[in-house]
């Protein structure tokens, strides 16, 4: 007679594997975002900054 | 932009080993679950990024507090940062819940109590984010933001009160499951342990980040003044 009850626990690693690749490349997906912007700023302030040194001589001559 | 500080470092490491330490825990310490297989492991940071993701969002309705309390712009890069985390987990919250549902309910998404309100949260918080890069205007956009986070934060206990008031079919982990919820189980202790240890690691990953988010705010807001002065 065969048993009504389940013998084993189905079979979905599929979707496990499919769940932690969400989970972990999410992460890594914001983290390389994070790291992105912190350098395209970092690259934005050098500019600015290179800029306003140029301008502070040339205000100096108007006075 | 100032070197990292030895305690952001230290805490990178931690975070990172902890991670490792939660995960090693999920495949290797806590039991298969009978009924579901494999794919239940998905819940411990199922759970602990919905749980990242409330965190987020009350720490950006307190912050908005504090910015129209104190008129300081610090807490409004605090709100920014905590909004976007927020988004973050609770996009992977809402993800890996349909990639579990589909093998456990046979569907990948109902209009469920649970999953309907964490819809509207999230997309409530997107809005957060549009509304804020529609103000050019600083002091208006900390403004707008602040108010806005402590409104939109009522939709964050809606949620989380949603599987426990209405009918419906998501599992809840504390308090007494609805007679409809499919999916539920009883956890071993071993599987206790590692959900509990996925939460403590999580509000890990979660304080790392939003130092993190914190610093790239202060960065921006840095340029974005040297640029206004040198458009003067």
């Amino acid at each position: 007679m065969e048993s009504i009850y389940l013998e084993a626990p189905a079979s979905t690693s599929a979707y496990m594997i499919a769940g932690f690749i969400v989970i972990f490349g999410v992460m890594l997906l914001y983290l390389l975002s994070l790291v992105v912007r912190n350098n395209n700023l970092n690259q934005d302030l050098e500019v600015l900054q290179e800029l306003e040194a140029i301008e502070i001589p040339e205000s100096n001559i108007d006075q | 932009m100032k070197s990292k500080p030895t305690m952001l470092k230290i805490l990178d490491i931690v975070t990172v080993l902890l991670l490792l330490a939660a995960t090693t825990m999920v495949f290797f310490y806590a039991p298969l679950e009978a009924v579901m297989g494999q794919v239940q492991k998905v819940f411990y940071f199922h759970v602990a990024a919905g749980w990242v993701g409330m965190l987020s969002f009350l720490t950006a309705a307190f912050v908005g507090v504090m910015y129209l309390v104190k008129n300081d712009f610090k807490w409004d890069i605090v709100g920014l940062a905590a909004v976007e985390i927020g988004m973050v987990f609770a996009f992977i919250n809402i993800v890996t819940g349909s990639i579990w549902a589909r093998p456990i309910w046979n569907t990948w998404w109902t209009w469920d109590p649970r999953l309907t309100t964490a819809t509207i949260m999230m997309l409530i918080y997107a809005a957060y984010l549009m509304l804020r890069a529609g103000i050019e205007d600083p002091n208006r956009r900390a403004r707008f933001g602040a108010v806005y986070a402590i409104i939109g934060f009522l939709s964050v206990p809606l949620t989380f009160f949603s599987a426990r008031l209405f009918r419906t079919i998501h599992p809840i982990v504390v308090g007494t499951n609805q007679p409809g919820a499919q999916g539920s189980f009883d956890m071993t202790p071993a599987m206790l342990q590692t959900f509990l240890f996925s939460l403590l690691v999580f509000t890990f990953i979660f304080i790392d980040l939003l130092w993190h988010r914190i610093r790239l705010g202060r960065l921006s807001s840095r340029v974005e003044q040297l640029k206004l002065k040198s458009l003067e």
